[in-house]
């Protein structure tokens, strides 16, 4: 009998589990460069719905890898300088009004900008 | 007539008389448990977290014949990296929660000493706080299987008290998703080498 309550529990358990969907996930590759900032004070974050999912400071070649959760299909890749120009592996990315952020279009989850040129 | 009864006979022998036999000699255990988790491999809770620490609970029903059932639940806890918090994500204090359900079979080796190996399904909940949100969480169920192997010694004659260590692997699998089927592997799945060490309590 206890064995039989014991799975009925486990059956219970498994079958009040939401079936959620897929967590989308950003990965980000790429190089920047600045004309004003030096290296160590160029911060380059992921926003997803407002919210920084991912945040590093490049390296010492200006490389960086960022990856964080999204919330919704779109993000973008925000800096503290204004961008100049850019180059990347997919089309479609356009800069923000305020030049500070990079808008990555919908349905983009794995994107390298080979060159991004900052103020 | 009279084969309908010694039919009946039989049957009341031998379902009803076995069973009760068998039910008497269920003997059950809990347990309470301190446990390191190292995830293994190629992958994202592999090379952007510290190892895991925490605690566990569990029980098991045994039989007479040496086979059983078991459920652990274990609560452990980790770090980010601090050089890989740009792939992990913005995010920080990594709780995962564990919920193993296994068939057991012991193996007696001496009066007090048992062997048990251990082989089941897992349910994973690995939770992170945003670190950019207030009290916000990001949660990650996962699924998988679990082998393990457990050493028992009784501590007491009558046989109520016992230590064991338990050595596991479980594997995790998760929904995370990207466009890249490399990525989405790196951040997916892993496999967890676990060590506790604790205490069971036989009644």
């Amino acid at each position: 009998m206890r064995l039989f309550f014991t799975f009925l529990l486990f059956t219970i358990f498994l079958g009040c589990q939401s079936d959620n969907r897929s967590n989308p996930r950003a990965y980000v590759e790429g190089n920047v460069i600045s004309t004003n900032l030096e290296l160590g004070e160029i911060t380059v974050m992921i926003k997803s719905e407002n919210t920084i999912v991912a945040e590093t400071i490049p390296g010492g070649a200006g490389n960086f890898i960022l990856s964080g959760p999204l919330f919704s299909d779109s993000f973008s890749l925000v800096f503290n300088s204004k961008i100049k120009s850019f180059k990347s592996s997919k089309s479609g990315c356009t800069i923000s009004g305020d030049e500070l952020e990079l808008l990555v279009p919908t349905g983009i989850t794995y994107i390298t900008f080979t060159e991004i040129i900052l103020e | 007539m009279r084969i309908t009864t010694l039919l009946l006979l039989c049957f009341s022998t031998f379902f009803f008389g076995q069973k009760k036999k068998n039910f008497l000699d269920v003997v059950s255990n809990i347990e309470t448990k301190v446990i390191i988790l190292k995830p293994l491999g190629d992958n994202s809770l592999a090379k952007d977290l510290q190892p895991f620490y925490g605690f566990g609970f569990g029980g098991n029903l045994m039989t007479p014949i040496n086979f059983g059932i078991g459920i652990d639940y274990s609560l452990l806890f980790s770090n980010v990296k601090y050089d890989r918090k740009g792939i992990y994500g913005n995010l920080g204090a990594p709780k995962m929660t564990i919920i193993d359900i296994f068939l057991t079979h012991r193996e007696i080796i001496s009066e007090e000493f048992f062997v048990e190996e251990m082989a089941g399904f897992s349910y994973y909940n690995l939770s992170n706080y945003y670190i950019d949100l207030k009290n916000e969480k990001s949660k990650n169920a996962g699924m998988g299987f679990n082998l393990g192997g457990k050493a028992i010694y009784i501590l007491d004659p009558e046989g109520y008290q016992a230590v064991f260590a338990t050595g596991k692997l479980n594997y995790y699998s998760t929904n995370v998703y990207n466009e890249n089927p490399e990525i989405q592997k790196y951040y997916n799945h892993s496999v967890f080498l676990s060590l506790s060490v604790g205490y069971r309590f036989n009644f």
